[in-house]
């Protein structure tokens, strides 16, 4: 038995998890809650989205965070009883991760 | 004065007569000290002589008397009758092992794998007898003694639903038994393990359930093992391929 | 030649024990918090249009997506919660013949959470 190549996808899936892990919750706090009831000032977020270090940085973050969904999901659809189809839901995962990604970076900078 | 029971359905197969395996109920008195091992021994002497079960210490350090309680893989000789209320308890074989007769499952994967992990010290060369013995601190024992304290019972590969979906899966155990070697001052075999260790059956097979470790006996801590053993092969994948970085491999 | 009865794993084995349950919740998270990614870059490509960012802003006022917006954050606060708890199982620090305390290494993560969590805030000037 040779060793695997998990280790690429697992970094990015640590990485992925501890971003979330540390971002996320305040992020939505501010999306979700503070800004849509006007306790963000308008042009300072239109500000801070229009800059292109935050949009790189949010770019990069959302990649992270696909591909350890997808990582994550990859799994759970395997542990649910899909072990046959375990090849074709590896690649259809990744496959949307670098999908959302490709939409995220057009979404942002296009 | 009528003297408390309480019932335990026991799981009953016999390959030479049974197609399929049943429940056999047994009434048993509740003494506040028994636990479902003096249950199993109860029925065996008073009731029906053709149970079968492994044991041995009784006393949770040879790890022969793992089966399901409720559900929950336990060492019957750890598992108190008082704290299952009036009862029933459903005493089944260990989960995710084929069925030997009644509670005895068979061991044969679980023993091929911890052989295959070479759980012993590995030296590139051995030391003479002239060059004295190894020494190793406390510390350096403190970094894999946790690891070492396993006593087999395989509760581990029950609580582990990978290890039930996926019969290749090396298994909580054997992972936490080559961490214990690799990270031994001594051993100079991890290389050697890790063909198995890091391949798509070892390490990573498994999604960090973290169910092998809650029902650990020993507080081995196999989940935390296999996690460790992640981030030092995912460190390892990196420095291979970075040229100055690279370990250098032995002739 | 005597047969071993081969036990069948159950098909919905993680909804039959709690902790079976946690974990696919806590598996999940992670799509939740993919989703979210994508409605935050959507909020963000509004960014250049003062006014369709105020009326995006403005419909997300609505019961509906407050309620999406309780349920993601629920499922990030799982996701940071376990992931914390679960960083000392995979990074142990020897001091000696002992080891730090799993708690310190989450707490650490905690308050490194907290901190970045008000930074944030700050930045977008919630606090002015």
């Amino acid at each position: 038995m040779a060793k695997s190549n998990e280790p690429i996808v697992w970094s990015i899936f640590s990485g992925g998890g501890v971003m979330a892990a540390f971002f996320v919750p305040v992020l939505i706090l501010l999306t979700g809650f503070l800004a849509p009831n006007e306790k963000v000032e308008l042009s300072r977020m239109a500000e801070i989205f229009s800059q292109t270090w935050v949009k790189g940085a949010v770019c990069l973050l959302s990649a992270m965070v696909f591909v350890h969904a997808a990582h994550r999901f990859r799994f759970t659809l395997v542990d649910m009883g899909l072990q046959s189809y375990k090849t074709l839901i590896m690649w259809l995962c990744y496959v949307s991760a670098l999908g959302a990604i490709g939409y995220t970076s057009w979404v942002l900078f296009a | 004065m009528v003297e408390k029971t309480i019932i335990l359905e026991v799981f009953r197969y016999h390959p030479d007569q049974d197609e399929e395996p049943k429940f056999q109920s047994f009434e048993v008195p509740l003494k506040t000290d028994w636990v479902v091992l003096d249950a199993l021994n109860h029925i065996k002497d008073q009731i029906d002589g053709t149970l079968s079960y492994r044991w041995s210490c009784r006393m949770g350090v040879c790890g022969s008397c793992g089966m399901m309680v409720n559900g929950e893989p336990k060492l019957s000789c750890a598992a108190f009758l008082k704290d299952y209320g009036d009862g029933p308890i459903q005493v089944k074989p260990l989960s995710h092992f084929p069925v030997e007769r009644d509670l005895i499952v068979v061991l044969d994967d679980f023993m091929e794998k911890l052989v295959q992990i070479k759980p012993y010290i590995v030296r590139k060369e051995e030391k003479s007898l002239e060059d004295g013995e190894y020494r190793q601190s406390p510390a350096e024992l403190a970094r894999f003694k946790p690891f070492s304290m396993c006593i087999n019972c395989m509760l581990c590969y029950s609580a582990c639903p990978v290890y039930g979906l996926e019969p290749d899966f090396i298994g909580p155990a054997a992972l936490a038994l080559a961490q214990r070697y690799n990270l031994d001052s001594r051993d100079e075999g991890r290389e050697e393990r890790q063909q198995l260790v890091a391949s798509s059956e070892g390490i990573w097979e498994c999604t960090f359930v973290g169910e092998c470790s809650a029902v650990c006996p020993k507080h081995v801590e196999p989940a935390s093992a296999i996690q460790q053993a992640k981030v030092a092969s995912t460190l390892d994948w990196f420095k291979e391929r970075i040229p100055f970085l690279a370990p250098k491999h032995n002739g | 030649m005597p047969k071993p009865y081969k036990q069948k794993m159950s098909k919905t084995w993680w909804l039959d024990h709690p902790a079976y349950r946690l974990f696919m919740l806590r598996e999940l998270s992670g799509v939740f918090i993919a989703v979210y990614f994508l409605i935050l870059v959507n909020i963000m490509s509004k960014a250049g249009e003062p006014e369709a960012l105020a009326e995006c802003l403005a419909s997300l006022r609505t019961g509906p997506w407050y309620l999406f917006h309780l349920v993601i954050l629920a499922f990030s606060l799982l996701h940071t919660v376990t992931w914390f708890d679960l960083a000392p199982k995979a990074i142990v620090i020897p001091l000696g013949e002992d080891r730090l305390p799993g708690i310190f290494i989450t707490g650490a993560h905690y308050v490194g959470m907290g901190a970045i969590s008000l930074a944030v805030i700050w930045f977008f000037g919630v606090f002015s």
